[in-house]
């Protein structure tokens, strides 16, 4: 039985560990989702919600979702997840394993990982130790459990995807390309985090170039084939976000909002909060500590976990200082060369990438300031953050390699007393964890993010649903400083304060906060008129952006109202009963215990303006329109503005498809139509000509085409429109945003390469049998 | 010798220009736009900032480019951000009505005992103006006041303004002449660079006293007794600290003469961190910090520098080195190709086919024993035989060995001479363990040369590639078959045999014309 046991240790300890993992968030939340602060995940409770609303367009209308980048990375993961969600029928237990599996499989990855650097057989504790030193990292649990968004997936991708490839480098089985794009499919939602990839590969290309001269690399034209095979296979099976993400960002042009407020962010935020963010020194990070004086810094409340728990015990971080030391200490005795390069590595790998976010100590400082443009400097905003997880990622591999170098070198009873030490520094550093993950939101003491969503809100929701047509779009009351959205909890002061859930529950677009406005020139406008309470003006300036319906939450906690990063101070104030008197006509929907009240504005809009117009929204990407009696009639279509929107005539003109009329504004007509809500693609603009000349910008945000009956007649055959007595003419229109196909064109790319590499796979083992 | 010295040389040049680096830009000299600082007479009396209370002061610049003031405050407490005092800091020429500079400062960002910079756009011709300026105090009270600074904590400084620097060389020249000037007149300066040179003169002395380790354990005690002393009469100044970090630095050269040296000052510096954060002594954060980033890019380069140096002695084989033995050549280029190192290490090895004995002596280097077998004796085996090598005439339908004795098997040209080529093989196969190793090579039928010189002149009866594959899976369950272009020397020698080695081993990387490589060779691993 000992034998059994002795012989079995290792996966013993692992099934163990593994258990431990997976039952962590039931410790840390006790049966509450944790989904508020900052941006949002909803997603990992509402996958289904997420993929019809958000997932599968290319479009989000510039609002709560704070931008119009395309969000596909998301679908396999959703679908997956929905997938999970039917089988689970539970939230809770969904809502825990997107935090417990990135953990678990971050471990078993990192060690295989590990083991395969590392190259020898016997070394198995040494790359348990790097997975556990990994995942239980201080700096891990502040950068993604603590936030723990879509970049929590790369804690277990980033180790999946290097081991797979070194695997293949080595091998050369074909298998292993293969697994390697299953999972970056399964988990393409870490995509949406390339600021963070690319501070993780850049101290590593960095690193190899350094060490080129030395490196004894073999049969190189083998490992550049093959890394080339590994890249094309990633990057071909991944079109259907690649693609529409880099045309569509390659597509936008000066004019879009999009644009606009992103250069403009850039250009006003990336250096200057690089210097403040970028202090410290470089004996925190080797304590396995980061983030402690960027927690001063900013005040945060991870400075009351140093001060009162970190600070009492950083010196046990000198173990880790001890193994680097020793490593290199022997290094010359080690005769294992490979073993030794492979350290060397990892240790030129680790300087670099702890320059880049140390770098503000002492003189240094002046020449960051000095270079403050140069890529890589100024790479990323709060890059700090960025390059935390490929640091701790390498530090984990450095101190395992470390390990191997002088367990030959000192007697056994020292190294075990090593270990045991080291593992001891691991578990006591973790032990705050539950502190970090579980801190008040920001700047409060009292209201914390774990809640259950009352079912007064979701009932809410659902009447908005039924009742509110999906081309309107609605204000938050009050409105946040960002895009943010409140939900309280029933029974304490808990909340979600993150990316307004209304699109996700309603189909309906929300205007949340500042940021849903295009900030920089229009909320300042628009915050002038709330300040000095122009309700004409400020009403005039909703009905531009087609908001027709003000959704008020009663219930917002004195504390989370007063938080300055939530909510705008001197406008918060503005945001009374008058204003609604002011503005609204009628209440329509009051939710049962009257937290959440939807009333309808006195001015009103509608999606799309022009005379005798006939529309009705089929999916975020497309309109169907009927116009008629067209000389040289202005259509306006009242969402942001975007070069991709395009007008496309139909054959044989009719609005069959208008069965009643839902609301008319002026001389435009919302129809409720015959299309089902579940038609999410709609394909037959995909090759046709478009109508595109006039588009134009309109109102500094809609998007306007002027449409000539001479210009129809002369460019487009008969059958494309009906001609009128007066030489007038009524046709039917699509309005489709274009990048949408390449999203289409991108799923049948992915679908081909999936074909393609799974014949290969078959095709490979036959010959091999 | 000359090599030593050639490397203690570069060595102490590049510590040297460690200093030199150190003292135009680094520390207190700022990077790169800084071209000066100094202590002016300034006049203003250090008081508590309680609310609505001002600080004032006035000086004269003594030079062009005025761009801002350090200020050393002090900071009574550390409090949350909400609760910080707020300073206003304004400064102008005196007598003039417009301020230059009007800016709010939070308390929190004044640590005690560090100066807080206040920098503004490069006044041109600053030089004999007298400014003035102010600081008040906007919500100090008794919890969160700071101290304003006596004349002694305010200097002054003076920067080119990057734009002026970059926008030609002559500028630039023109900056660094000012710059060395400036850092080498003034004496202040001067001394604090002398942190910088902390490696260079401890090396220096390390070679002035030859490594004498009897140096040793006197360093350490003076090391400690500094310490003390600086403590309880100094109160730890830069150059105490200076003085110490060098004592420390030369007694680690002298213990450690070799790489070692700076992974133990790693060691060493970060305690020292750390026993000046619970000692609670801040100010030398930083300074550590500079040297143990300095410290860690030295690890870095002498490891990469060793690793170099490695990769030198192990020099791939170029047609520049020319082997004194052209057979040996040909067989390490061989061996190199098959890792022969790496399979036969502490192997028991049959030389099947050995001949007078070449590669079984090779073998013996890093085999347990080589056993040599040939059908005819030769002489020169009586010379050659030792513990580790024997030889004994057998022939390979026949081995004379018990079943599984060998660890790896080696037969190079053999098997064409065999007359019972399937026998043989089995046998080959009964005399090796499980899991053994059975190398073959053999002359590739339709290589160019080979068919030429091997099989129409000689009349050796080569296998093709067919044919010999076909042998192989026929008679092994698991076997690597591949292909490898090399020769034996022939007539060629010395530089040009080499040369000829040299570009024949390229066309190895021609797989295209793998067929035509003159040797088809099969690693087998007994299962």
């Amino acid at each position: 039985m000992i034998k059994i046991l002795k012989k079995n240790r290792y996966q013993i300890i692992n099934i163990f560990i593994i258990i431990i993992l997976f039952f962590i968030p039931y410790y840390l939340f006790k049966g509450k989702y944790y989904i508020g602060g900052d941006d949002t995940r909803l997603l990992y409770l509402f996958p289904k919600e997420y993929l019809m609303n958000y997932g599968l367009f290319s479009w989000l209308n510039y609002s709560s979702s704070g931008i119009n980048a395309p969000w596909q990375f998301l679908v396999p993961f959703l679908v997956v997840w929905e997938i999970l969600d039917q089988i689970i029928q539970n939230k809770v237990v969904l809502g825990y394993l997107a935090f417990s599996v990135p953990m678990i499989l971050s471990f078993l990855y990192m060690q295989k990982l590990i083991k395969e650097i590392i190259g020898r057989d016997k070394y198995e504790t040494e790359s348990m130790i790097g997975a556990l030193i990994f995942i239980l990292s201080p700096i891990l649990t502040v950068n993604q459990l603590w936030v723990f968004l879509s970049t929590v997936w790369l804690m277990g991708l980033a180790p999946i995807l290097f081991y797979y490839y070194l695997r293949y480098l080595r091998t050369g089985k074909f298998s292993n390309v293969f697994k390697a794009v299953i999972y970056s499919t399964l988990l393409s939602l870490v995509f949406l985090s390339i600021p963070w990839i690319l501070g993780m590969l850049l101290p590593m290309i960095l690193g190899i170039l350094f060490l080129l001269p030395i490196l004894k690399i073999v049969k190189i034209t083998i490992k550049v084939k093959r890394t080339a095979i590994y890249t094309i296979c990633l990057l071909l099976t991944q079109q259907f976000w690649f693609l529409p993400f880099v045309l569509s960002y390659n597509a936008s042009e000066s004019n879009d909002l999009g644009t606009k407020i992103l250069s403009e962010e850039i250009s006003n935020t990336f250096a200057p909060t690089v210097i403040p963010t970028a202090t410290g020194n470089i004996l925190y990070p080797i304590l396995n500590l980061f983030h402690r004086q960027i927690a001063f810094d900013f005040d945060w409340h991870l400075a009351v976990v140093f001060t009162n728990f970190y600070d009492k015990f950083f010196y046990l971080g000198i173990i880790f200082i001890l193994i680097i030391a020793l490593a290199i200490f022997f290094y010359t005795k080690q005769k294992d060369i490979e073993l030794r390069k492979r350290f060397l590595l990892f240790f030129t790998i680790f300087i670099i990438s702890l320059a880049f976010f140390t770098v503000n100590i002492g003189p240094f400082k002046d020449l960051f300031i000095f270079f403050g443009n140069i890529p890589g400097f100024v790479m990323f905003r709060n890059f700090y953050d960025k390059f935390a997880f490929g640091y701790i990622f390498i530090y984990a591999i450095l101190i395992s390699l470390s390990l191997t170098i002088f367990r030959e070198k000192i007697s056994q009873r020292k190294y075990k007393l090593i270990i045991a030490s080291l593992l001891l520094v691991i578990f006591i550093q973790f032990l705050p964890a539950e502190k970090i993950i579980n801190a008040p939101l920001w700047q409060t003491k009292n209201t914390s993010k774990n809640i259950l969503i009352p079912s007064e809100y979701l009932s809410f929701m659902e009447e908005i649903k039924k009742r509110i047509s999906p081309s309107s779009n609605i204000l938050i009351y009050p409105m946040s400083t960002a895009v943010y959205s409140i939900i309280k909890e029933d029974d304490s002061n808990n909340v979600y304060l993150g990316a307004s859930p209304t699109k996700i529950f309603t189909n309906v677009n929300d205007f949340s906060g500042n940021m849903s406005f295009n900030y920089g020139f229009a909320n300042v406008a628009l915050d002038d008129l709330f300040i000095s309470r122009n309700y004409e003006g400020i009403a005039d300036y909703l009905k531009r952006y087609n908001i027709n319906y003000l959704l008020r939450i009663k219930n917002i906690p004195e504390e989370a109202s007063k938080a300055a990063w939530a909510y705008r101070q001197d406008l918060i104030g503005v945001f009374d009963e008058k204003f609604i008197q002011e503005l609204t006509s009628s209440k329509i929907i009051e939710s049962k215990k009257g937290n959440y009240v939807l009333y309808e504005l006195k001015k009103k809009n509608i999606a799309i303006n022009g005379d005798e117009v006939y529309f009705t929204k089929i999916n975020p990407v497309t309109y169907k329109i009927y116009m008629k009696n067209i000389d040289a009639n202005e259509i306006i279509f009242n969402d942001s503005f975007h070069g991709g929107w395009s007008l496309y005539l139909e054959k044989n003109p009719n609005k069959n498809w208008c069965k009643d009329i839902i609301q008319r504004v002026e001389s435009s007509s919302e129809c409720k139509s015959i299309f089902s809500d579940s038609q999410i693609f709609y394909l037959n603009s995909l090759f046709n000509k478009n109508y595109n000349a006039s588009h134009k910008i309109k109102d500094k945000f809609a998007n306007s085409w002027t449409l000539k009956a001479d210009d129809i007649k002369s460019n487009y055959s008969n059958e494309f429109y009906e001609l009128n007595d007066d030489g007038s003419v009524n046709v039917e229109l699509t309005l489709y945003f274009r990048p949408q196909n390449y999203f289409l064109i991108g799923v049948l790319l992915s679908l081909i390469s999936f074909g393609v590499i799974t014949l290969y796979l078959i095709y490979e083992k036959k010959k091999k049998n | 010798m000359k090599k030593r010295k050639k490397i203690n040389l570069l060595i102490l040049i590049f510590l040297f220009g460690i200093w030199v680096f150190g003292l135009l830009f680094l520390g207190k000299n700022g990077f790169f736009v800084l071209v000066d600082r100094e202590k002016n007479a300034v006049n203003t009396e250090s008081i508590a900032l309680l609310k609505d209370d001002k600080a004032v002061g006035e000086f004269v610049s003594q030079k062009e480019y005025l761009s801002g003031l350090e200020i050393k405050f002090k900071n009574a407490n550390r409090i949350e951000y909400d609760k910080q005092d707020e300073l206003v800091f304004r400064i102008k020429q005196k007598d003039s009505s417009n301020w230059l500079l009007e800016n709010k400062y939070k308390s929190g960002l004044i640590k005690d005992s560090l100066n807080l910079p206040i920098g503004f756009l490069p006044i041109q011709d600053s030089k004999n103006k007298t400014y003035y300026f102010e600081i008040v105090s906007l919500n100090g009270n008794d919890q969160n006041y700071v101290t304003s600074p006596d004349k002694k904590n305010i200097n002054s400084f003076y920067q080119y303004p990057k734009e002026q620097i970059v926008q030609n060389p002559s500028t630039f020249i023109n900056f660094l002449i000012l710059k060395t000037i400036n850092s080498l007149t003034n004496l202040d300066l001067l001394v604090n660079s002398l942190v910088f040179a902390i490696p260079f003169l401890g090396y220096l002395l390390y070679l002035v006293f030859n490594g004498k380790t009897v140096l040793k354990i006197p360093l350490y005690i003076l090391g400690i007794a500094m310490i003390l002393i600086d403590i309880v009469f100094i109160g730890f100044t830069n150059y105490g600290i200076t003085a110490i970090a060098f004592i420390f630095v030369l007694a680690v050269f002298i213990k450690f003469r070799d790489f070692r040296a700076p992974a133990f000052l790693f060691v060493l510096f970060s305690l020292f961190w750390i026993l000046m954060k619970v000692l609670g002594i801040s100010v030398y954060e930083e300074k550590i910090n500079l040297w143990l980033c300095l410290i860690l890019i030295l690890n870095f380069i002498l490891l990469y520098f060793f690793e170099f140096l490695n990769k030198k002695q192990n020099k791939k084989f170029t047609y520049k080195n020319v082997y004194e033995d052209e057979s040996q050549a040909f067989r390490f280029q061989l061996y190199d190709f098959l890792n022969i190192k790496q399979i036969f290490k502490d192997k028991t090895v049959l030389d099947l086919g050995c001949g007078y004995g070449p590669d079984a002596i090779n073998f013996s280097e890093y085999a347990k024993k080589v056993e040599g077998v040939d059908s005819e004796k030769h002489e020169k085996w009586e010379k050659i035989r030792n513990k580790k090598i024997t030889f004994r005439i057998g022939y390979s339908e026949k081995i004379p060995f018990k079943d599984n004795y060998f660890d790896a098997v080696f037969l190079k040209d053999l098997l064409h001479h065999v007359g019972d080529v399937d026998k043989s093989l089995k046998e080959i196969n009964r005399v090796t363990k499980k899991g053994g190793k059975i190398i073959i090579l053999e002359g590739n039928r339709y290589n160019p040369i080979f068919y030429v010189y091997a099989t129409k002149i000689n009349g050796h009866d080569h296998f093709t590639q067919k044919e010999f594959n076909n042998l192989i899976k026929k008679n092994y369950k698991k076997a690597e078959i591949s292909s490898y272009n090399i020769y034996p020397p022939f007539f060629l020698r010395g530089k040009v045999y080499n040369l000829f080695l040299y570009l024949i081993l390229k066309t190895n990387k021609l797989k295209i014309f793998k067929r035509f490589f003159s040797y088809n060779i099969a690693e087998v691993t007994k299962i």
